[in-house]
């Protein structure tokens, strides 16, 4: 090799800016390795952990310090990657301690679903960080393989195999159209870099790149489940393992986000408004879908939805919003709440389920208040954060977002948002409902074992919804 | 051949493996029509790069490894699939709606 | 920090630490003895770090606030917590903090029946209660008073379906937090308008004009929804499901005036805005007469008062409307002793009657003379016979309407004020006069607990009027009692009014009068369109999204070339749960987006 190349490849700068990448990617490796020693299962879990720590440690070296470009810059390290890296690890961290006992029947392929999760999480970390078609599909790819599996992963059941045949044939497809976007736009401007799109700005306007920007969009569009690519998530989310569902619903929605935003600067400025009546629908079809759910999986994954919709009113705006940086940090601010309030959700029912030994529905959780006071205060908190109620993360996003879209002028769409997520007090308030004022359901078997990890893992998402509903002073001045 | 024909010949490649995609009933015949699509792309990058320079043929190569482990899972899955349910058409799998 | 400063956050903070106590030591809250000793004693903390504080300002003193900084971005401050205080803000904590001290020492007699859970869960409830009211009055800025006001409701909503076994009081618990909830997107709204043109949160902020009507219109349609202003008042009835006490609280005197607040606190917001005032002086109008018709024909006593109560504060809003934020707030203050006590004494008549049903009353004032002297003071006041609290406040609301509007507010809230003391001596004359029924035979006055916070409540019943002037000098503003033709025409209504009441009930019958009156109830009309709205309107839309899910989509799929899906497939739910489907809208999504992208 060329020893200038690899001057310039393998620098400290190379290192920190690709640390977190760096650390879940050993991790994985050391996972792998460790397969082959039956006598050293037991480091598996440090290991994983490990790996963990190291990713949030190296992210946090970025935080705040000045934005690094690596690889001839397809491939960037500043504060809003971190922060977003940091999500990622959560995310993971998240579905991993819900995770755990929760496959009986599977209990011996632990290592396998440990080592996907953490691939998963690399990519998520490499989607964030690209300024390039390329190392984003690299990324795109490294997180949607796992997931596949993982989806798959109860492999006795039919539900989840299912679930896995879906999420792939839909994913690929959804891969195979990036792609084809990736290749058009490469034809239509001679380049596949961001800074590059920049530079040639005139050439986006050309049919054939506008075809291929459109193709992208539409497949980062189903990653974060927007209408009318949201048809899988019902299906996908109810069918996976739950703790997968955990992982999914809070990490692949903000790994595209992540990306969506640097790129939507592309987009033509005219786009803004076909963005938010795609938003203000997919909230629609979102909120108006949970609604009529009886599975609490299922009614999730729809609320999942419409947060996603929220969340693209913000990108709707992005153009013409005066504050830099306003969209960027309403997106990042609402998906961390997100990310803690429906990864609490889903760990809390992943907890019931576990315990039940079948799915929980609304009429299954009637009289919870009265049983585990504790399991139902948490997921009612969770239930009012998502509808966004003052003092909760919820809140303070949803405001967010709304004020990014009056900023931009787009009042009339703030204002059917604002009226549309009231709609979804109606499903959350019917949870609350069946928990704290109904007769108890006789037929829920009581806990076994107590799960303290789990439990404080919950404990945790709603320290972490709190936080940032009362104090998100310190997040909000930090993140950009 | 010009960059014009590769690409509406790539459009057209990509076009069969979506039709393919909404008509076939087993999973292994949607699987090629993905692998269709991903091939069209690799097409656009090659030939445009070939004409025009860039890093398109990096590209094609970079696709066609990752497509390859995406093919992998998905036949593992495909695998599962016909275990557990007997048969391999991907529409008979449809428990989950409404 | 400053003392006044330091009062108010004991005031806020006492009730915060009980509540949080009684939630972090679920064994003291299950004790339930425990748990009403340390809500009452934070309450009582709170009374007297409020009390100090309004006794400790001069009247015209400044406002005094101590802000820390909550949201910042950058090196920019977007809102601040703290507390401010100024006459308003204290004279209202001394309210809350009084009547809320009243109901809880009343509670502990009324609830004396519940299990121990119950009875510790209700005290933890008041105690949050407390804690979110008094961070709503010492608010610095519209954003951490609307915090405070999403947590009272949350309290509101947790207290009325504190009976939750009861299917009514959980319904009526979704029902207000529904209704409400809907009325404060218009002030999230109104918060987020009004942030993004001034740049700050403060009541002092100033819009432009258009804006600033902009504004305060949303943050009145919260107002509505909180104060139980027409159309948006029937939860209110509905809530009366609670413990009685907590209706004395909280949808009596204190939280329902929260949103009569909010306007008296935004006042120099209101005023760049005369329109929202021209609407909020025929809400509050309309409100205020159609309430009291709706309460003339009540049979249960606390819908009797819960009418009454959206009737008063349809006063309130009609002065806010009117330009005078005092006549508002001082109602609001009068409003807030006489309510409590009416709810009380009714809550002590239930209590020893064992039903809410004036049919089952009547000739209390023999077993319960107490409390029927409590009562009557509250009827006289509410009515507004002359020398009572009500008078004075009721009077200058009045007045100040006089000439608006080419007089029909004005007309309306006379016309009010006859068939408010007409409907306050229906309940007196039915419930504690003429022969008593089976129940009412066995009726005993309770303990000290229960007649000691209708004492202490009777007393500024009577006599707050007279401190008007005073409680206008404290919150800078004047007020002089005046004795015009307003007050006059006033005063002989209300007179006339029980007189009528006395003559048409005091033979212990009802009348055709009400007969033909309950005929026309037209509470039950707008229940009816609510329900229409909300469970059919929804279910209808999510019907019309399934519908064209399954037959316009798919019948739209067929259409554009995409026939080659076999025959079956053509009428069918998007979401089939077939791989296939999911990808033809995907497919569909993509076009549309690339022509859209290409086209335009």
């Amino acid at each position: 090799m060329n020893p200038d190349i690899a001057q310039r490849i393998l620098s400290q700068a190379t290192l920190d800016a690709s640390g977190p990448f760096l650390a879940l990617a050993l991790g994985v490796l050391v996972l792998v390795f460790l397969e082959l020693l039956p006598a050293l299962a037991a480091l598996r879990q440090i290991v994983f952990l490990g790996s963990l720590a190291a990713a949030a440690w190296a992210a946090t070296r970025t935080l705040f310090g000045p934005e690094i470009a690596a690889f001839e810059g397809t491939y960037v390290a500043n504060s809003t990657t971190s922060w977003w890296a940091l999500l990622f690890v959560a995310s993971a961290l998240i579905a991993w301690i819900f995770g755990r006992r929760y496959y009986r029947d599977e209990a011996r392929f632990e290592g396998e679903h440990d080592i996907l999760l953490l691939t998963a999480a690399s990519g998520m970390v490499l989607m964030a960080g690209s300024r390039d078609l390329l190392v984003f599909f690299v990324g795109l790819e490294t997180l949607s393989v796992p997931l596949y599996a993982l989806s798959g992963f109860r492999r006795a059941r039919r539900e989840s195999v299912e679930a896995g045949l879906k999420y792939f044939v839909l994913g690929a497809f959804a891969a195979a159209i990036y792609l084809m976007g990736a290749a058009l736009l490469y034809a239509g401007t001679g380049t596949i870099a961001l800074a590059g799109f920049q530079e040639r700005s005139e050439l986006l306007e050309t049919p054939l790149a506008l075809t291929g920007l459109a193709l992208i969009a539409a497949s980062l569009f189903f990653k974060i489940s927007v209408f009318p690519f949201h048809l899988w998530v019902p299906d996908v989310y109810q069918g996976a393992p739950s703790p997968v569902t955990t992982f999914m619903a809070t990490g692949t929605k903000a790994a595209a986000f992540a990306f969506l935003l640097p790129l939507s600067f592309a987009l033509p400025p005219e786009s803004a408004g076909l963005v938010a009546a795609i938003a203000l629908i997919t909230m629609a079809a979102g909120n108006l879908g949970a609604l009529v759910q009886t599975d609490m999986k299922r009614l999730l994954a729809y609320s999942g939805v419409a947060h996603a919709g929220t969340m693209l009113l913000a990108l709707a705006g992005m153009h013409a919003d005066p504050e830099s940086g306003g969209a960027s940090q309403a997106v990042l601010f609402y998906m961390a709440a997100y990310t803690f309030t429906a990864g609490g959700a889903f760990g809390l029912l992943t907890m019931l389920e576990t315990q039940g030994g079948r799915p929980v529905t609304i009429d299954g959780l009637r009289g919870l208040a009265r049983q585990r006071p504790g399991v139902a205060a948490a997921l009612a908190l969770f239930m009012l954060s998502l509808g966004g109620i003052p003092a909760t993360g919820g809140f303070l996003g949803k405001y967010l977002v709304f004020s990014v879209a009056v900023r931009a002028d787009m009042i009339a769409a703030a204002v059917v948002g604002v009226l549309i997520s009231v709609v979804a007090l109606g499903y959350y308030l019917r949870i609350i409902v069946a928990m704290y004022m109904q007769p108890e359901d006789a037929t829920r078997p009581v806990p076994a074992e107590s799960r303290p990890l789990s439990s404080a893992m919950a404990l945790a998402c709603a320290a972490m919804v709190l936080v940032l509903g009362v104090l998100p002073g310190w997040f909000l001045a930090n993140v950009r | 051949m010009t960059l014009e024909n590769c690409i509406l010949l790539a459009t057209l490649l990509f076009a069969i493996g979506v039709y393919g995609l909404l008509t076939r009933r087993q999973a292994v015949a949607m699987l090629l029509c993905v692998e269709l699509m991903l091939n069209a792309s690799n097409l656009v990058f090659v030939a445009f790069a070939r004409h025009a320079g860039g890093p398109g043929q990096i590209l094609a190569m970079f696709a066609l490894a990752i497509t390859v482990a995406e093919v992998a899972v998905g036949l593992a899955i495909v695998l599962l699939l016909y275990r557990r349910h007997g048969h391999t058409a991907v529409d008979a799998a449809s428990e989950a709606r409404e | 920090m400053t003392t006044p400063a330091l009062l108010a956050v004991i005031a806020v903070c006492a009730p915060a630490a009980a509540a949080l106590l009684l939630v972090l030591a679920p064994a003291l809250r299950r004790q339930g003895a425990p748990a009403a000793v340390a809500c009452i004693a934070a309450s009582l903390a709170s009374l007297g770090a409020a009390l100090a504080l309004a006794l400790g300002r001069s009247p015209g003193e400044p406002a005094v606030r101590h802000v820390v900084p909550w949201l910042q971005a950058g090196s920019r401050t977007i809102a601040e917590v703290g507390v401010h205080v100024d006459g308003i803000s204290a004279a209202m904590l001394v309210v809350v903090t009084l009547v809320a001290l009243c109901v809880q020492v009343f509670s502990v007699a009324y609830m004396r029946g519940e299990a121990r859970r119950g009875f510790g869960r209700y005290f933890a409830y008041h105690a949050l209660f407390l804690f979110s009211m008094n961070l709503l009055v010492v608010a610095p800025n519209l954003l951490q008073l609307f915090v405070g006001w999403e947590l009272v409701g949350l309290a509101s909503y947790l207290l009325i379906g504190f009976y939750f076994a009861k299917p009514s009081a959980a319904r009526a618990a979704v029902k207000a937090f529904w209704m409400t909830k809907l009325a404060d997107m218009g002030i999230l709204v109104g918060l987020v308008v009004l942030f993004v043109s001034t740049g700050s949160f403060e009541w002092t902020a100033t819009p432009e004009p258009a804006v600033a009507t902009a504004v305060t219109l949303l943050l009145f349609l919260g107002v509505m929804g909180k104060s139980a202003q027409f159309p948006l008042h029937v939860w209110l009835p509905d809530a009366m499901e609670g413990p009685t006490p907590v209706s004395a609280l909280l949808h009596a005197a204190t939280m329902v005036a929260a949103g009569v607040f909010l306007v008296v606190r935004a006042h120099p917001l209101f005023e760049l805005a005369p329109t929202t005032g021209d609407v909020m002086l025929w809400v509050g109008a309309v409100t205020a007469a159609f309430a009291a018709g709706l309460a003339l024909v009540q049979t249960d006593i606390k819908k009797v008062l819960a009418y009454s109560t959206c009737s008063q504060l349809g006063y309130m809003v009609a002065a806010l409307g009117a330009g005078s934020a005092f006549a508002g707030f001082f109602h609001l203050g009068t409003h807030a002793c006489f309510k409590a006590l009416l709810f009380l004494a009714a809550g002590s008549v239930i209590h020893a009657v064992h039903s809410n049903e004036l049919a089952e009353m009547g000739g209390l004032r023999r077993r319960m003379p107490l409390t029927a002297v409590a009562f009557g003071i509250g009827v006289l006041s509410l009515a507004g016979v002359p020398g009572l609290a009500g008078f004075f406040s009721k009077d200058l609301i009045l007045t100040e309407l006089e000439g608006r509007a080419g007089w029909v507010p004005w007309a309306l809230l006379l016309l009010t004020a006859f068939a408010t003391a007409f409907y306050m001596g229906r309940v007196f004359v039915l419930a504690f006069l003429g022969a008593p029924s089976a129940r009412a035979g066995h009726a005993h006055e309770a303990g000290l607990a229960m007649t000691g916070p209708l004492i202490v409540l009777a007393v500024p019943s009577a006599v707050a009027g007279f401190f008007g002037g005073g409680l206008a000098a404290y919150v800078g503003a004047s007020y002089e009692p005046h004795f015009g033709l307003t007050p006059l025409l006033a005063s002989t209504l209300a007179l006339a009014g029980i007189v009528a009441a006395v003559l048409v009930y005091g033979r212990g019958r009802e009348v055709a009068f009400a007969d033909a009156l309950r005929r026309l109830d037209r509470a039950g009309a707008v229940d009816r369109a609510w329900k229409l709205l909300y469970s059919s309107a929804l279910l209808w839309l999510s019907g019309v999204l399934g519908w064209f899910d399954r037959y316009v989509i798919d019948g739209l799929m067929n259409a554009t070339g995409f026939a080659t899906l076999e025959a079956g497939s053509a009428v069918r739910v998007v979401q089939t749960g077939r791989v296939r489907d999911y990808a033809l809208a995907v497919v569909a999504g993509a076009i549309l987006l690339s022509l859209w992208g290409v086209l335009s």
